[in-house]
């Protein structure tokens, strides 16, 4: 089984990734294979079984907004990276 | 001397008496470094000089009685929690030359008990693989058969600890990251309960699943490496508020009474017979120090495998979108426009493995197929988790094997990523479940012209880390 061409174009565009020619078979078999494998939990009977997106018993509660003297100044934050006058550089990508 | 084949507890008297310093523990170790790395290749950096710093800031602090368990003790740290200063890769491309500007919370954690880093340790690519074979920087090797592989994803930090390279290492675990390499290379793993050790620093691969943890040579020593990095910490959103961390407390007590099940499904078809034999062994051994050793039965696990899968994938393609080429990592060159700075940035920068991991996760998140992927594999996380309560009104802890084999050769799963994920099994369950579970070494398989190690799993509920250790430990000391 491999994935159609327009699949693997579809999903590299959402993954921000080129996929190089000579990788394209393997990978649409391996990506093939692996949909297969998670098609064994369409077996499983989950009517009426709420979704676990997180062990955590953890509620979004807001707090207060406490300053911190650990912040991280404008020159730590930009060393190893491109910059100029306490801006990052890019390089030109609008036309 | 060669000081690190000693555990923390000898080294620990040893410096409190000032029969050595921190200085010389941290010379000893990167002597050992020296002489063997460049034939396991267990370490990416080696922090020379910070960790002569901090050896001589642990003298400071003994000099001054201030000194605990872990202070001038030398250690390894995983290459995908942050260290001001020293560069932090995940063994990708992408992060090569990064040098983060803060700790990590487990490092600001060790920096303060005064324990000594002396680098960063090899790994699978952004922690998605279960050999090391997955790091686009260098391969390592099992110390008990240099041809076969350490396990993974945190297998230089196994195969450190294994080595004498270190005397004891932190690892991170979202499938089996620090029990499987522990269980390949013979030392003692521990995946906490999730929440109890902050992820702020640590490198996000699968943020519901990723764990940081303690490998090392013993089980005493493991518990206060954990008693040392476990604590709520705000900056991290998941991390628990409040939990006993008195993870020594049960060490040394007998068994008498407690309630360990063998979950069947662990013993099945795929499972070694060598791994088979030396769980059950161990399991005897326990039934020996007083346990009661019962068969029971955890058909969940059975959806286990797929449903992490599908999970982790998804996260990891969520997590890893923040490498984009433009504020830190690398960038490609010769770029025309924006679009492209991302694709050939990412295609670049990442290995095979993470690009293919970033392409089924958003597979499974994509409209049309949520539903059937990414919303059933959590329901099925429900119905686990479920299991795993039921199990635990019955037994205390569970004993299986963590890995159905022992270490393979280099190169023999790695063409077929299907193959490796299959050896996962008896991993996945307990980080779907946020559960703490050890893997304490019970022997070894004569396999290949080497006797490879293998280790047994202890699972617990939430919080039972002292339980754990108290069962680890009392099988150790039968040895």
């Amino acid at each position: 089984m491999q994935l159609d061409e327009k699949t693997l174009d579809t999903l590299a565009w959402l993954s921000r990734l080129d996929i190089p020619e000579e990788e394209t078979a393997a990978l649409s078999e391996s990506i093939a294979e692996m949909l297969t494998f998670f098609q064994q939990l369409s077996d499983l009977d989950t009517e009426g079984v709420a979704p676990t997106a997180h062990i955590a018993p953890l509620q979004n509660v807001l707090r207060e907004d406490i300053p911190a003297a650990e912040r991280l100044d404008r020159d730590t934050l930009l060393s190893g990276t491109e910059s100029e006058d306490g801006l990052i550089t890019l390089p030109k990508v609008i036309g | 001397m060669e000081y690190t084949k000693m555990n923390i507890a000898e080294l620990s008297a040893l410096l409190q008496k000032r029969e050595v310093s921190a200085r010389e523990l941290a010379q000893d170790a990167l002597r050992a470094i020296a002489e063997k790395d460049a034939r396991i290749g267990a370490y990416l950096t080696v922090a020379e000089e910070t960790a002569l710093a901090q050896a001589d800031a642990a003298d400071a602090m003994l000099k001054n009685g201030e000194g605990g368990a872990l202070t001038g003790i030398p250690f390894a740290m995983k290459d995908n929690i942050t260290t001001k200063g020293v560069r932090t890769t995940c063994a990708s491309k992408m992060l090569e030359h990064w040098l983060p500007v803060y700790d990590a919370c487990v490092t600001e954690r060790l920096k303060a008990a005064g324990a000594v880093m002396l680098g960063k340790t090899n790994m699978d690519e952004f922690a998605m693989g279960s050999s090391t074979e997955n790091s686009a920087l260098q391969v390592t090797r099992n110390p008990a058969a240099p041809d076969h592989v350490p396990g993974g994803s945190s297998g230089g930090s196994a195969a450190a600890v294994a080595a004498d390279e270190c005397v004891f290492a932190i690892g991170s675990d979202t499938g089996g990251s620090i029990r499987q390499p522990a269980s390949f290379c013979g030392v003692v793993g521990m995946k906490p309960t999730y929440g109890t050790v902050s992820r702020y620093g640590l490198v996000a691969y699968a943020s519901s699943f990723d764990q940081i943890g303690p490998l090392t040579k013993t089980v005493a020593d493991n518990a206060k490496v954990l008693e040392a990095i476990s604590c709520h910490d705000r900056r991290d959103s998941t991390s628990l508020p409040e939990f006993d961390t008195k993870y020594s407390a049960l060490i040394g007590k007998d068994l008498t009474g407690m309630r360990i099940g063998l979950p069947k499904e662990y013993f099945g078809a795929g499972i070694h017979p060598d791994v088979a034999r030396l769980v059950k062994n161990a399991a005897d051994t326990l039934a020996k120090q007083g346990a009661e050793i019962e068969e029971c039965s955890l058909p969940a696990v059975g959806y286990a495998l797929p449903a992490y899968y599908v999970l982790c994938c998804a996260e990891a393609s969520s997590n890893l979108a923040r490498f984009d080429g433009i504020r830190y990592g690398f960038r490609a060159e010769g770029i025309e426009n924006l679009d492209q700075l991302y694709r050939k940035t990412r295609t670049q920068g990442f290995g095979r493995e993470v690009r293919r991991r970033i392409l089924l996760g958003n597979y499974v998140l994509s409209a049309g197929y949520y539903d059937a992927y990414y919303k059933k594999a959590q329901q099925a996380r429900t119905l686990l988790i479920g299991a795993f309560k039921e199990l635990f009104a019955k037994y205390d802890l569970l004993l299986t094997p963590v890995a159905p084999t022992p270490a393979y050769k280099i190169g023999e799963k790695s063409a077929d990523p299907m193959e490796m994920a299959l050896g996962d099994i008896c991993t996945v369950p307990v980080n779907l479940g946020g559960l703490p579970a050890i893997s304490v070494p019970c022997g070894t398989s004569a396999q290949n012209g080497a006797e490879l190690p293998v280790g047994f799993q202890l699972i617990g509920p939430a919080f039972s880390e002292a339980k754990i250790y108290q069962a680890a430990a009392a099988y150790e000391s039968a040895q």
